[in-house]
């Protein structure tokens, strides 16, 4: 009947007016203007991610014949200055993950005539991130009151670090692979699927690495113990990096009998 | 002229007609009129450093951020969720910004002071408000640092959560400015353990070297001998002590008489307390100082090397007094704490009288090094 018409040109009008007006209020969140930003809005083909109802299944794949719409780009690229992650499983919240895989390091017996190191493990993964920042913040191995003297800049006049002094109260960190005093530690360790895309590094970023550099925690044979100071650090969003701290100790004639303890943290700042 | 049919066909198409005509367009006021969020910005070069990672540590959460846009900002909200994203935040496993006070300022942002109720709610375990009772301008792109004491980590280690700052722009917080997330984690302590051994070096001799090396005969003749009674008789000996223990030794002897036949007969001792060396009298003695007056003047060396040493009286005078005490332990030195090796010169001293009965006397003296450690 014509009135019957009427009422479902006059519903469809109200509910179309709806969905503009709904739309209108939304927005896009993502998509921004001015300057332009896209934050991960999808551009280009349809994609779904191990989508499922009870009658099928959804799997994006490059050799499915054509029974999914895939993905547009997957993978991460990455420049000097610009990094962008691409694929479904991305996300556009912050995240930062981090393990301590040695929570107790025992350095042994001190004598005056040797040195003693032992190493420790963690790793850190961060993303969507400018980067990141570890430090370690605590004491040195402490009895009584009485630290073993931390190794600073007026141990021996280096800022990156001084070497091993047997006979002199020390106690120092490194996060490289060493031969001084003995073969310990591990320079660190990319993500092994993802090398291309994992920057963390040892060391705080200024001077240069590696033997006979200046940068604080990171030339080999050189040890440094400044709590809060920056051991690491990774320039922009990076995969797992793998890290090994090799803890040198040394005793002098007049180090306080005990059994020392120092109990360290391991603080990752990500800033985003 | 219309039928009543086409008079109610045309009211009813007219009725349709505004019908639909106001639902679209109340849709639209509607939506017009329900709160749209304002244009935030997204807040840039955030971060969270925390004063420690260890799990339910009770420590500095250190906030930073830049504006994404030049705007007043009259509040400024901190939470603490397990996710980063606007909306509901929920306590990440008993974290807690309950206690947070200790509140500093840095960089661009100033003036404000921790919410207590007012205008913002007071801390809870999920979000700390400060507040400016004059909204301050803060520049797009230049850091501002918030800092808390008392912050509470979750309570599980490598635990990833989330932090979110909020502004807004009146002092009690209503229309939002900027937002943004910070993941942050907890972490498993390092626990670094070493182990000293203790240590104590001590040695007696007519001389001793460093580190109680070369060390010479452990006995010893007063000169000149014989023994006169206008003149008197002396002679050194030395011992080293060194340790590692925290709160150093203590040095103390034993010791005979200066006799003969099984000490039927002796030589007078000096007092316990000390007697200045003369001569025309019978007197046996000695002490651990450099001599600068009366009898003895010129002899013996003050303790030397080391730390922390100190002579006991009465064996630490000047004045030629020598003192000699058999009922032992006699304290004779002390260390407070660690310390190389301390050499110590033992002066000994003899004067007969003209009855003293003649043979070849001789006195025993066993010291003891004692660390406390």
């Amino acid at each position: 009947m014509w009135w019957r018409r009427r009422l479902i040109v006059s519903l469809a009008l109200s509910l179309a007016l709806n969905g503009v007006a709904y739309a209108v209020s939304l927005g896009d969140p993502s998509s921004s203007s001015s300057s332009f930003r896209l934050d991960e809005s999808q551009i280009g083909a349809m994609g779904d991610f191990d989508s499922s109802s009870a009658s099928f299944q959804f799997d994006p794949s490059a050799d499915d014949g054509g029974s999914t719409l895939g993905e547009a780009a997957t993978g991460n690229s990455s420049s000097a200055s610009f990094q962008s992650g691409a694929g479904f499983n991305t996300t556009n919240s912050p995240a930062l993950t981090m393990m301590v895989n040695t929570t107790s390091v025992n350095l042994g017996t001190q004598t005056t005539a040797a040195a003693q190191t032992g190493t420790a493990t963690f790793w850190v993964k961060n993303y969507t991130s400018y980067g990141y920042v570890v430090q370690v913040v605590g004491a040195a191995p402490t009895y009584a009151g009485n630290a073993l003297d931390p190794i600073t800049t007026s141990s021996c006049g280096d800022a990156w670090g001084c070497a091993s002094s047997p006979g002199s109260e020390q106690f120092g960190l490194n996060l490289v692979a060493n031969t001084s005093p003995v073969s310990v530690g591990a320079d660190p360790v990319q993500d092994p699927e993802l090398p291309a895309y994992s920057f963390g590094e040892a060391g705080d970023g200024t001077g240069t690495a590696g033997p006979g550099g200046t940068r604080p925690y990171a030339v080999p044979g050189r040890y440094r113990f400044v709590s809060g100071e920056t051991v690491a650090r990774a320039p922009k969003t990076s995969g797992k990096t793998t890290y090994t701290v090799t803890f040198l100790t040394n005793i002098s004639n007049t180090t306080a009998a005990g059994a020392y303890q120092g109990n360290l943290s391991i603080v990752v700042t990500g800033t985003y | 002229m219309r039928t009543s049919r086409e008079i109610l066909r045309a009211h009813y198409e007219r009725l349709f007609k505004r019908l639909g005509l106001w639902s679209g367009l109340t849709s639209i006021l509607i939506a017009s009129l329900v709160a749209v969020p304002a244009n935030a910005a997204q807040l840039t070069d955030r971060s969270l450093t925390l004063g420690s990672s260890a799990a339910s540590a009770n420590t500095t959460y250190a906030f930073s951020f830049e504006p994404g846009q030049t705007a007043t900002v009259g509040s400024i909200k901190f939470e603490l969720c397990t996710s980063p994203l606007a909306g509901t935040c929920t306590q990440p496993s008993n974290a807690t910004m309950a206690g947070a006070g200790g509140l500093s300022l840095s960089g661009e942002i100033s003036g404000f002071t921790v919410s207590n109720g007012t205008n913002n709610p007071s801390p809870t375990a999920t979000t700390v408000w400060i507040e400016n009772g004059t909204p301050q301008s803060l520049t797009a792109a230049t850091a501002s640092g918030v800092s808390f004491t008392g912050i509470v980590n979750p309570d599980t280690a490598n635990y990833q959560f989330y932090a979110r700052i909020t502004t807004y722009a009146e002092t009690a917080g209503s229309t939002q400015r900027d937002f943004g997330g910070i993941a942050v984690s907890t972490a498993a302590v390092m626990t670094v353990n070493a182990n000293v051994q203790e240590s104590l070096v001590f040695c007696v001799g007519a001389t001793v070297g460093a580190n109680c090396t070369g060390i010479g005969s452990s006995s010893i003749t007063l000169a000149p001998n014989p023994l006169t009674t206008a003149a008197v008789s002396y002679n050194t000996a030395q011992m080293g002590a060194a340790t590692n223990a925290i709160s150093g030794y203590t040095i103390a002897y034993y010791s005979t008489d200066m006799c003969i036949s099984g000490c039927t007969y002796s030589i007078t001792k000096a007092a316990d307390g000390g007697t200045v060396a003369a001569t025309g009298g019978e007197q046996f003695g000695f002490v651990l100082a450099a001599q600068s007056s009366g009898l003895l003047n010129g002899q013996g060396a003050n303790h030397s090397g080391g730390t922390g040493a100190t002579v006991s009286s009465p064996y630490d005078g000047t004045n030629s007094t020598i003192a000699y005490d058999t009922t032992g332990p006699t304290t004779l030195a002390t260390a407070s704490g660690p310390t190389t090796q301390t050499t110590y010169t033992m002066l000994y001293a003899a004067n007969v009288s003209a009855t003293t009965e003649p043979g070849a006397y001789s006195a025993t003296q066993t010291f003891v090094a004692t660390g406390i450690f």
